[in-house]
């Protein structure tokens, strides 16, 4: 089937553009060419209230318009208990030098201690985060320093002598329930393993400050972080928090401390108050946190305001799956890395399997904030979207199909032996944070982060402007100063369209008084560059997904913007050689009026940008081996996935938006 | 030596060096004796910090491969003294240990074992098993 598929509205034919003409390939590239400069950090025009103020802006690159900046915001180290269990050894500091391009040893290590496997990104990346996990560093640390208080505990020792058997029983106890409990060396009211966790945390201080680069040439930024992984029932209410600048609690507040996001979020405020840092937390695996992410918390009006102030973004794709839309949805790309399990418990027993609960994808957790919008006054569930890799290996941001080494904790270890397959079959490679900011700088990413001016791709670097605005002239998409048009007359993704009433009157709608015009969105991508060795894959069409409220009823509605003339690609790609595929286009664009729009009624829309099918990691293991499945003696032992329908070989890879939101009254 | 006496030597042998297949959430290959040894931890873990799901699930879990993996032993142990003895019935004890001597000699230089818990290696031969 071509195209996506509405899912209400009168008409399955996507709407293309409407009230405008449909693009052409030829004015798309024409266009791409103009957007290219734009897209990527033209010539920096005045722009006055375009650019966020920041007066103490310093790098050579800052672009008043916006520059795109790729960035891991959620990586593990051997700081973490689960990678540590792994047989990891890098630590944070390793972390950041794969991510700036160096290249780094992974597991599993011979006798000598000599790293068996090696990865380098064939492109650095401009930000990470090492998010490791808050819970257990205190554990982990003591198990693994002679003389602390509970180096000789049973757990300690169980740990360092089979360390997988004892993350079961830590997980269990200390992360996948509703009580967590510290073990007994940990003193009187766990003191002991609260203090000690305060050596690996100046390790992931240390490193983030060593791996910013403060020079003008701004070509890497690093934020303090780490991850307070609740798992109440095995539901993962994961989050990251990242902190704007070298300013951080003494010690991070693990899941044993608060058990609840509202919790945190208090205490990271009083802990912020006292040291002066600002942070912001990042949910993420809603996919597996059958809603408990959105269902438990956040009840009232106030909590809803903080909630909105300090969550700004989820992280909807990464190694253990697809968070933006429920698989079986009308939206046949909806169909996208999932799992095929509600939490990760239920992953080594198939007998187990759910599919996940309500507000488990990002769709449904948009159109649960309309409603509380409508009941509270305030949309807690404003959130944007990035993507991140979850890496346990501390390879930042290696997110390549071709060459996958998997990516640790949840899928295959690879902790003893190089496995022949390197991840769980419904694992990936994860995916990638864009920014659009002035500079490769904390202040300018964490700005925003903030203002959810970000996007998330499943890996490749497409490049994507998202705006809206009631005030958009026709052609925007032939304009030279799209970017500058686009801020100047509406929002960028991650906005929120202003409908107060003395904005005016629509001239085009008829000019009658009290008749409102038409939000106009233009998206804009271009396809991931790539290198020489591995080419970016072209880009197949824009869509724009429209959530709305109606008369308490949530709908959704997908529409295709933009496409290639491209009809099959499926078939043009060679699944056998995992050969480029042909078709598609370099780059795309399209100007989009909603004509079906009601000011009455609460909306957001968010722009996807899908590629023509590429191999996925399994296709490229397949096409390695040379998988023939009409000759079975030519699939090796452990490759008969290459001939099971339901292990994907092929993938869409894509990139999502941040939202805009449209709300009746501002 | 008695036929009993032989039973129990071999038996013994054959829970300390035959790999089993086991699963505890990862599927390995151990001796019922690094069974046993893993169940003790995992009793020893609930007795000192008190039960939680997983150790209980997994002490459960444990117990009752040790002791299906020590039953077809037995069994085992006992049809091959049996026969042993019938085949020699005068030289039957010493058939006995010539077989234990030989179940240790390749248990102790081979890595038969498939052990996904120690931090050492997965492949080990029976001394690393328990080293």
């Amino acid at each position: 089937m071509r195209g996506s598929s509405p899912t209400a509205g009168p008409g399955r034919r996507p709407v293309i553009a409407a009230g405008l003409r449909r693009p052409t390939r030829r004015r798309l590239m024409a266009a791409a060419s103009i957007a290219a400069a734009l897209l990527c950090g033209g010539p920096a025009a005045a722009l006055g209230p375009v650019a966020t103020p920041t007066p103490d802006h310093r790098c050579a690159s800052w672009t008043p318009t916006r520059r795109v900046l790729f960035g891991d915001l959620h990586v593990h180290t051997a700081l973490s208990f689960d990678a540590n269990s792994l047989g990891v050894r890098n630590l944070p500091s390793d972390a950041y030098r794969f991510a700036r391009g160096q290249e780094l040893g992974i597991q599993p290590y011979d006798k000598d201690g000599k790293a068996r496997r090696h990865a380098r990104l064939e492109r650095p990346l401009d930000f990470a985060a090492v998010t490791d996990h808050s819970e257990l560093l205190g554990e982990l640390h003591q198990c693994h320093t002679p003389g602390a208080p509970g180096y000789d505990s049973l757990v300690c020792v169980t740990q360092r002598r089979w360390p997988l058997l004892a993350y079961i029983f830590v997980s269990s106890r200390m992360l996948n329930t509703e009580k967590p409990e510290r073990y007994g060396f940990c003193g009187e009211r766990g003191e002991l393993c609260r203090n000690a966790a305060s050596g690996p945390w100046k390790m992931i201080r240390d490193a983030a400050e060593e791996a910013y680069d403060r020079t003008d040439a701004c070509s890497f930024t690093s934020f303090v972080a780490y991850e307070w992984s609740g798992g109440p029932g095995g539901n993962m209410t994961h989050r990251n928090v990242i902190f704007a600048d070298e300013k951080a609690p003494n010690l991070p507040i693990s899941f044993i401390d608060e058990r609840q996001g509202e919790g945190l979020w208090k205490r990271l405020e009083e802990e912020c108050a006292k040291e002066g840092c600002r942070f912001l937390t990042i949910p993420h695996n809603t996919n597996l946190s059958n809603g408990m992410l959105f269902s438990r918390e956040t009840a009232t009006v106030e909590d809803a305001r903080r909630r909105r102030e300090l969550e700004p973004l989820m992280e909807v794709m990464q190694h253990k799956g697809d968070s933006e839309c429920r698989a079986g949805a009308a939206d046949e790309f909806c169909s996208f890395e999932k799992l095929p399990f509600s939490r990760m418990e239920e992953q080594p027993f198939e007998f187990r399997w759910k599919q996940p609960g309500p507000l488990s994808f990002a769709r449904e957790i948009y159109g649960d904030g309309l409603k509380r919008e409508a009941r509270l006054g305030v949309n807690p569930f404003r959130l944007g979207m990035i993507a991140a890799t979850d890496t346990h290996l501390a390879t930042a941001g290696l997110v390549d199909e071709r060459g996958y080494p998997g990516h640790g904790a949840g899928g295959d270890t690879s902790r003893v032996e190089v496995p022949l397959v390197p991840d769980s079959l419904a694992f990936n490679p994860g995916g990638l944070a864009g920014v659009w900011a002035e500079e490769n700088s904390r202040e300018s990413i964490y700005a925003a982060l903030k203002r959810r001016e970000v996007y998330a791709t499943s890996g490749p670097r497409i490049v994507v402007r998202f705006f809206g605005g009631f005030g958009y002239a026709d052609g925007m998409c032939d304009s030279q100063t799209l970017a500058e048009d686009g801020y100047a007359g509406g929002v960028s993704m991650g906005g929120e369209l202003n409908t107060n009433p003395e904005d005016g009157v629509d001239a085009d709608a008829g000019g009658a008084p009290g008749v409102r015009k038409r939000p106009t969105f233009v998206v804009s991508a271009l396809q991931d560059a790539g290198t020489q060795a591995s080419p970016g894959t072209p880009l197949d069409r824009l869509q724009i997904v429209k959530i709305w409220l109606d008369g308490g009823e949530v709908h959704e509605k997908v529409f295709d913007v933009a496409e290639t003339d491209w009809e099959n690609a499926e078939d043009s790609l060679d699944a056998s050689t995992c050969a480029a595929p042909s078709g598609g286009s370099a780059s795309l664009c399209a100007q989009w009026r909603d004509e079906e729009w009601d000011s009455a009624k609460s909306a957001l829309y968010y722009a996807r940008a899908i590629e023509v099918p590429s191999c996925r990691w399994t296709g490229h293991l397949c096409a390695k081996v040379r998988a023939d499945c009409s000759r079975k003696d030519s699939i090796p032992e452990g490759f008969e996935f290459c001939c099971q329908d339901s292990v994907a070989k092929t993938v869409r890879e894509r990139a999502i938006t941040s939202p805009i939101w449209i709300s009746p009254g501002g | 030596m008695t036929r009993r006496l032989a039973s129990g030597l071999l038996w013994l042998t054959l829970v300390l060096c035959v790999p089993l297949p086991f699963f505890l959430v990862e599927v390995g290959h151990q001796p019922v004796a690094a069974i046993v040894q893993l169940l003790g931890v995992t009793v020893a873990l609930i007795a000192v910090e008190g039960s939680d799901g997983a150790a209980s699930l997994a002490a459960w879990m444990l117990a009752a491969q040790a002791l299906l993996g020590m039953v077809v032993l037995a069994l085992a142990a006992t049809v091959l003294v049996r026969n042993i003895y019938r085949v020699a019935p005068a030289r039957g004890g010493a058939a006995v240990l010539v077989l234990i001597a030989a179940i240790l000699a390749v248990a102790l230089t081979q890595p038969i074992y498939i052990t996904p818990f120690r931090a050492a290696g997965l492949h080990a031969t029976l001394t690393e098993v328990f080293e």
